[in-house]
């Protein structure tokens, strides 16, 4: 993983006056534009990803339930599938109406903001559940109006569940290219597919991928300096369910607000693409050709899926068990990969690849090699998280029972963390399928997937054509996710089912 | 006299923080030692250096006159015949009782291993309860299942850390009996580990006091409790008075009047256990009762003596008494445990008498 990083680096560096190339007007616009993206979408997910949870989780909000559980759909769909269905409902010449803005810079906004709002959803909800309301009810005693102490005791409560997610989102946006596109809206990743594709070049788009890469590394960096002190954990024991604030006259427009920006996440996907999967098209995809990509689709992430799992079980091992700088450097560099845009990991792979091991290039086992590199994060987390809640006296239990360390892992620890393993498995597995970019670059010449699929024709102007294809790939990750979120629900039988908020 | 398990000069660091220091420990074969500690005084370190999940930074460690650790030698825990019983348990929540039970007999043919399970749970009087998983059984099965589960595999020794301790008081004393009656039947040597002296006392054949890492005494219950090595450890064990004078041929003045010492002349203090007082009520008697610990069974009095003293006098079969009653305490033993003045650690509330104290 270092190793194609390094080769990005010496390829960009071979070309010509990189720094000078850097430096061009029309970089240094890639890189505003970019920012400006990155930080828009962050400011509005945050807001309204805060906004929505508070008013399920504590107000009189109508419909509040069900209103809570359709917030965090729009995880399902892909970026660019909601953008697609976005462009072509409400775009120009849309299909439902017209909204000239929803193109460019809007468009791109609207889209991401629409896909990435769920993380922070997810992770303030779960600060909010495990708040403990007499802190607040303390503040209202001590003389604060409702508000107030919003802002003074569950706003600073909740800081470390925005940073997160706003990380999250910040890097989600930096590293998207399928919305991006879409939109018709040149980002830094757009430029560096552009530039790929067009050109035989090879320093320009590694140079564009190393300036992705510092910003990235300067946006973990910003975060890690002004994370500061985490908060103390609330007190968990004895809780009581906090008290719902009443929201008075605006207690329906709150609610056909939330309605609104649900329905934009999830409804319109679903209700765009099913109307084009049932109108159809002359130019539709043969059911033969969508059956052939989910099948490569399937095969590909089911692979990465099991590699993650099996790579991130030693580090967890590792990490936990064996602590020490090594292990931890070693936990350290497996998560990186979190962090670098697929395209960037995509790149480095095919260059490496092409000049030290030709055998790879153009199979199906570089593009799961490159999803292993960006996947494994998310399955060390579960990994790991259940690998925790695995008592060391079980082990050392069996092993006063005569069994040698090798026999107790894999007849205690292992079947204990069943639950993890399957979630950070299915995550993995949920993610790849969705994967634009990286599997774009790394694609063999004749193959599909669903996601290529989508992309091609969107790309294209056919969006009737990508319907199908997008309709199965949103059905899918539903069916997979829909389990893991009862999983996490219920972690005495399974062990542990965490991080599904990060999908 | 076989050594079931041997500790020689054993000691054990965790980074600054010395463990055990220097521990030495001899449990005959088939005997039940109690490890009795303050929690932090090494006492389970001392049990996983045993049990194998240590490793001794020096000295040496033996199971059934065997070496398990020492310079150059190592035996991994599984290879030490000692099966450990978990503070918590440990039993393996995917796995039901005759999984749990079977876990450690994987030489076994079906047959062989039916059969031990079937005997262990006659011996924990658990039959039926084949097919319960862990989370469905009460706190005192789960304890018996556990110390069949180490039993299983025939160890040589058996090591309990805090075994009792997640249990209710009532069902804790039933489940020492019970565990005493198994140990018996199965013949094993077991260290046990518990910072309730009650827990030491009634159990153990043999105990072993730590404190701050050191072995502080060694004794059968009846030594350490008579003849306790320092005032610290006397009052540690149970309740505990003691009173200061000066022994004078064999003789010690105290507000309890003279009592028969067992040493020779100069300072001493005095050990007076509050079972070994007597107190009958009487209206011109020199002491106050001013405190009332009432247990039904019996009562825990405290009297002020009349120099400003205080002693505490066990009471039984009697009625509740109240406070400011005056009362006549008497010291019912013929001779008094004496500690040398000198080298008497104990805390100053444990000295509550001054008898000797000219003052007032």
């Amino acid at each position: 993983m270092v190793l194609p990083l390094a080769h990005l680096g010496l390829r960009a560096a071979g070309g010509e006056d990189p720094l000078g190339q850097v430096l061009t007007s029309r970089v240094l616009d890639l890189v505003i534009d970019t920012l400006s993206l990155a930080v828009a979408v962050t400011v509005l997910a945050v807001l309204v990803g805060v906004g929505i949870a508070w008013l399920v989780e504590r107000s009189d909000l109508p419909g509040r339930r069900i209103l809570g559980v359709a917030a965090a759909l729009p995880l399902v769909v892909p970026t660019y599938v909601g953008a697609l269905a976005l462009l072509a409902a409400v775009g120009p010449r849309g299909l439902a109406w017209e909204m000239p803005a929803i193109i460019g810079f809007w468009g791109a906004t609207a889209a991401l903001t629409l896909s990435t709002y769920p993380y922070v959803l997810l992770l303030a909800r779960a600060v909010l559940r495990s708040a403990d309301p007499s802190l607040e009810e303390a503040g209202r005693a001590l003389g604060d109006t409702p508000w107030s102490s919003f802002r003074r005791v569950l706003l600073p409560g909740l800081r470390p569940a925005i940073a997160a997610g706003g990380l999250l989102v910040f890097l989600y946006v930096l590293s998207d290219f399928g919305a991006v596109s879409i939109m018709r809206f040149d980002t830094v990743t757009r430029a560096i597919y552009v530039e790929y594709r067009s050109s035989f070049d090879r320093a320009r788009p590694a140079l564009l991928g190393l300036v992705l890469v510092a910003l990235t590394l300067a946006v973990v960096a910003a975060e890690l300096r002004l994370r500061g002190r985490p908060a103390p954990t609330p007190v968990v024991a004895g809780r009581r369910p906090a008290p719902l604030t009443p929201l008075g006259h605006w207690r329906w427009p709150a609610a056909v607000g939330v309605g609104v920006i649900v329905f934009a996440g999830i409804g319109i996907p679903v209700a765009v693409l099913g109307y084009w999967s049932i109108v159809g098209s002359s130019g539709a995809d043969s059911a033969s050709v969508i059956a052939r990509a989910a099948l490569i689709s399937a095969q590909v992430s089911i692979m990465a899926a099991v590699l993650a799992v099996v790579a991130a079980l030693p580090v967890a091992v590792l990490a936990v068990r064996h602590r020490s700088r090594l292990s931890r450097a070693v936990e350290v560099l497996a998560l990186s990969g979190y962090a670098l845009p697929g395209l960037v990991i995509a790149l480095a792979m095919v260059f490496f690849a092409a000049r030290f091991l030709p055998g790879l290039y153009q199979t199906l086992a570089i593009l799961v090699l490159a999803y292993l590199v960006r996947f494994l994060p998310e399955a060390l987390g579960s990994v790991r998280s259940s690998l925790l809640q695995v008592d060391p006296a079980l082990e050392e239990a069996g092993r006063s029972l005569g069994r040698s360390r090798l026999s107790v892992a894999c007849s205690v620890t292992f079947p204990l963390m069943r639950g993890g393993l399957l979630a950070g498995a299915a995550l993995v597995f949920l993610t790849a399928m969705k994967e634009l970019p990286a599997t774009l670059l790394l694609l063999p010449a004749g193959y599909d997937t669903l996601a290529v699929r989508v992309w091609t024709s969107a790309s294209q102007g056919l969006y009737a054509q990508a319907a199908p294809a997008a309709l199965i790939l949103v059905a899918v990750t539903g069916v997979v996710l829909w389990p893991l979120w009862g999983l996490a629900g219920r972690r005495r039988l399974l062990g542990a089912a965490p991080e599904v908020s990060a999908a | 006299m076989s050594a079931g398990v041997e500790l020689r000069g054993v000691s054990k660091a965790f980074g600054p923080v010395q463990a055990v220091r220097d521990v030495d420990l001899l449990a005959r074969s088939g005997s039940l030692t109690a490890l009795l500690g303050p929690s932090g005084c090494g006492k389970t370190t001392t049990l996983r250096l045993i049990a194998g999940f240590e490793a001794p930074d020096s000295g040496h460690v033996a199971v059934a006159g065997q070496t398990v650790a020492g310079v150059g030698v190592w035996v991994a825990p599984e290879r030490r015949r000692v099966g450990m019983v978990f503070q918590h348990l440990a039993l393996f929540p995917h796995l039901d009782v005759a999984g749990n039970l079977a876990y450690g007999l994987p030489e076994l043919d079906r047959r062989a291993r039916r059969a031990r399970v079937g005997e262990l749970l006659e011996l924990v009087g658990l039959s039926g309860y084949e097919r319960r998983y862990p989370d469905e059984l009460s706190g005192g099965q789960a304890q018996r299942v556990a110390v069949a589960r180490a039993l299983a595999p025939r160890p040589a020794v058996l090591v309990l850390d805090e075994p009792f301790s997640s249990l209710d008081v009532g069902l804790r004393g039933e489940l020492r009996g019970e565990v005493r009656r198994i140990l018996a039947a199965e013949g094993v040597t077991a260290v046990l580990v518990t910072h309730d002296q009650e827990e030491a006392l009634s159990l153990g054949d043999e105990i072993m006091v730590m404190l701050d890492g050191r072995v502080a005494q060694v004794g059968t219950p009846d030594e350490l409790y008579r003849r306790p090595a320092t005032p610290e450890l006397a009052a540690f064990l149970g309740e505990a008075n003691f009173i200061a004078g000066e022994a004078r041929g064999g003789w010690m003045e105290t507000d309890l009047g003279a009592l028969r010492v067992d040493a020779g002349d100069g300072q001493r203090l005095a050990l007076v256990r509050p079972e070994d007082l007597q107190l009958s009520e009487l209206d011109d008697g020199l002491g106050r009762v001013v405190d009332v610990e009432y247990h039904g069974h019996d009562q825990m009095v405290t009297v002020l003596g009349p120099f400003g003293g205080q002693l505490r006098v066990r009471l039984q079969g009697h009625r509740r008494l109240q406070p400011g009653v005056r009362v006549q305490v008497r010291y019912a033993s013929d001779e008094v445990m004496t500690f040398p003045v000198s080298d008497s650690k104990a805390p100053a509330q444990a000295f509550p008498i001054q008898a000797s104290s000219p003052a007032q």
